[in-house]
């Protein structure tokens, strides 16, 4: 009996102490919080932890620690879906701004408060696009980045190329100098490293500002008889010369093909001249490649214009966080994108200045400083609030690789005009999945 | 007498209850109503991110058999499962032979080495893979360089990135198959074969009207569980073509359809009638494997 009183006693025990051990410390009557953080940008987690946390800690003694928690991305994007709707998430999310449109718009993040506006209206207009649904702004930039130019000096050098390319058609023909092939017509070295294939969201991002954007289209235009509706905005002239333009670049200059060294990579181990990407892979060239020698430039001028975009990785407070940690929650937003800290995210992480105050190359290295010089001409877009607008960039970026493949197609205008009515489709489709926006 | 057997009966009774349920309940929390409601959900517009939902019948199923790329998706997988299926049958039946002949020394060290595949996770090693198939720097281009060949850009291509996909399930497969064969082949009485030597029989008479038949159920088996197993193929499609590196999950099979509906696009309605799509093809093939058993 005595025995069988023993065992029992023993699995209350078991069964019990797990609701004790779990409290958090301000229940236990400490005045302590400690703050989460989820991030799916592995250079951001450095400057959060070294930077703006122990600043931050200073501010406010009673906060522990900012813990943040990183993912890939593919894994970022699957615990968001789960995250968000089962309320099970942390004091502040980092989501880059067209990610996290459908949740901005279903309303799973807290409306800005007027402290959080002020910062917001201190940065230039074009970000507000990012953050502004119906009227309302949700979030607050936090790292903004352009796209831009990295040029191989040395490959210029020997190509006999003097000036940094401003028009798009003198990149073509300074890629052509630059390409290296071996004795059986391999690539060795592509001329230009274009966007073929990764993330579909990414190779439609690259074909927006390298082929869209500078041929004054967008991927997707408001309707001209029903305004707030919208349509693919490149099945016309602009969308032809975009799509056109690519296929040459494959097929007719070859500077470069799908099986050649891609990207930040190819640069770095120099097995590419020309480059496209955003500010911060200079820290990646540096560290893979550090004997490169490399200029950044602006975006050049396209057929019909030079543009660049402006994505950002955005902080929100998602609107089932614990209540009583959202006032330091917003403290944290509010220091994380205060002017000072934005100096150093952009000495640290070569990130864009978002505020109008500050000249955003003012702060980058030597070799950046080009590429943030923004010139007159220059056309910033952002990506605006549309829950459309994910899957028409993934639906874009899946079926671009596989038309870039037909080389027959750069003999054929009929065939692109085809392509480029396909390509509109697929856009028109996924703004009609959403009956919000499509016309 | 009757009584006590009753009794007996009722624990007995009581016995293979009490054990049987909680799994019975356990598998009906998390398999059979997740199943049920998948079915349910698939004839909604359901996001996975909103509560409202609305009842649309039967159109999620004729959007996935109208879409050209759910039927690509399902093409890419009958593909994959095809050849991975019959090869890794075909050469697990292969090695299990070599095991159970026995001809070389220390044939259970080398049993343990072609069982590796199977125990190491598949993000590892499709990745293994993708760097020997790399078109710059990978093994395979460098053998057919040596011998007069042009390097084959493996990864790049829909229609020929499958078949390193394919060599990598054979690959992982294969170890297994040959586990199970070997103790089918340890099972098949060794009269049989002395009775065909003394015959005359020669080495494929005695493989074509022996080991073959004696072996069919194990041979179904696995044919079909390794069907069902590949048909579900995801991890290694999906690693061998994502990366800056690679052309973008060119090669899209039907689990990772259902994965962007739910997760990119997060149509929860398209997902479940993919799903269901899913669950069918495994019906059958089930249906089918108790029918062949009990012929």
């Amino acid at each position: 009996m005595r025995k069988k009183l023993l065992f029992l006693l023993l699995i209350v025990a078991i069964m019990v102490t797990p609701l004790f051990a779990g409290g958090d410390s301000e229940k236990a009557g400490s005045k302590e919080v400690k703050l989460t953080l989820w991030n799916s940008s592995q250079t951001m987690v450095e400057w959060y932890d070294e930077v703006v946390t122990p600043a931050f800690k200073e501010m406010y003694p009673e906060v522990t620690d900012v813990e943040v928690l990183y993912l890939p991305i593919q894994d970022f994007v699957k615990k968001l879906a789960v995250a968000l709707p089962s309320g099970d998430v942390p004091d502040i999310m980092e989501i880059e701004d067209s990610w996290a449109t459908p949740y901005l718009t279903a309303g799973y993040f807290d409306p800005n408060t007027p402290e959080l506006n002020r910062i917001l209206d201190q940065m230039r207009p074009e970000l507000k696009n990012t953050v502004t649904y119906k009227g309302k702004t949700y979030g607050v930039p936090v790292a903004p980045f352009h796209e831009l130019f990295f040029y191989n000096l040395d490959m210029m050098a020997e190509a006999g190329i003097t000036e940094i390319p401003d028009t798009m058609d003198e990149v073509i023909q300074a890629a052509v100098k630059m390409t290296k092939r071996d004795a059986t017509g391999k690539i060795e070295r592509s001329g230009f490293s274009m966007r073929l294939g990764g993330n579909p969201s990414g190779t439609s991002q690259k074909f927006w500002v390298l082929g869209l954007l500078p041929n004054g289209v967008d991927i997707w235009e408001e309707s001209k008889t029903q305004p707030g509706k919208y349509h693919a905005g490149f099945d016309n002239e602009g969308g032809y010369n975009a799509l056109k333009m690519y296929l040459e670049m494959l097929y007719k200059y070859e500077v470069d093909d799908f099986a050649s060294m891609k990207d930040t990579e190819a640069f770095a181990k120099e097995r590419t001249a020309i480059n496209m990407r955003e500010p911060s892979a200079a820290v990646s060239i540096e560290r893979q490649g550090p004997n490169v020698n490399w200029v950044a430039a602006p975006m050049p001028v396209g057929n019909v214009r030079r543009a660049t975009f402006l994505i950002t990785l955005n902080l929100y407070v998602p609107k089932d966080s614990p209540k009583a940690n959202k006032d330091l929650a917003r403290k944290y937003i509010e220091l994380a994108t205060s002017e000072k800290m934005q100096d150093n995210n952009a000495i640290n992480r070569a990130g864009f200045h978002p505020y109008t105050s500050v000249d955003p190359a003012s702060f980058v290295q030597d070799r950046l400083k080009p590429g943030f010089a923004m010139p007159d001409d220059m056309h910033i877009i952002t990506v605006p609030v549309h829950n459309a607008y994910d899957m028409a960039q993934v639906k874009l970026g899946e079926a671009l690789p596989n038309i870039l493949k037909k080389a027959e197609l750069v003999n054929d205008p009929e065939g692109i005009k085809r392509e480029v009515a396909y390509l509109a489709s697929l856009v028109n489709d996924a703004y009609a999945e959403f009956d919000e926006y499509a016309e | 007498m009757n009584i006590l057997k009753n009794k007996q009966q009722r624990t007995d009774f009581i016995f293979v209850m009490s054990v049987l349920i909680p799994i019975m309940v356990l598998f009906t929390i998390i398999r059979f109503i997740p199943i049920l409601q998948t079915f349910g959900v698939s004839f909604f517009k359901k996001s996975m991110i909103r509560p409202e939902r609305s009842f649309i019948g039967f159109e999620n199923y004729t959007y996935i058999l109208k879409d050209k790329e759910f039927i690509r998706s399902l093409m890419n997988t009958l593909f994959i499962s095809f050849f991975s299926v019959t090869l890794s049958v075909v050469f697990g039946l292969f090695l299990a032979m070599q095991v159970n002949n026995a001809i070389i020394k220390g044939m259970k060290f080398w049993q343990a080495v072609l069982f590796i595949p199977v125990i190491v996770s598949m993000v590892p090693s499709t990745l293994m893979w993708k760097m020997l198939f790399d078109y710059n720097f990978g093994v395979v281009n460098y053998v057919l360089n040596v011998i007069g060949l042009r390097s084959i850009d493996w990864i790049n291509n829909e229609s020929i990135v499958r078949w390193p996909i394919v060599i990598v399930g054979i690959w992982k497969e294969m170890g297994y198959n040959m586990m199970i064969f070997f103790v089918g082949l340890k099972a098949v009485p060794h009269e049989l074969y002395e009775s065909a030597d003394i015959d005359g029989a020669t080495k494929s008479q005695k493989l074509w009207y022996i080991t073959l038949p004696q072996i069919k159920p194990i041979t179904l088996f696995i044919t079909v569980m390794s069907f069902i197993k590949f048909i579900k193929v995801f991890t290694q499609a999906f690693v061998m073509t994502s990366g800056s590196q690679s052309s973008g999950n060119i090669f899209k099979t039907l689990v990772y359809y259902i994965y962007q509906q739910g997760f990119t696009f997060h149509s929860m309605g398209r997902a479940s009638a993919a799903s269901m799509v899913l669950l069918i093809i495994v019906f059958v093939l089930t249906w089918f494997q108790m029918r062949l058993s009990k012929d």
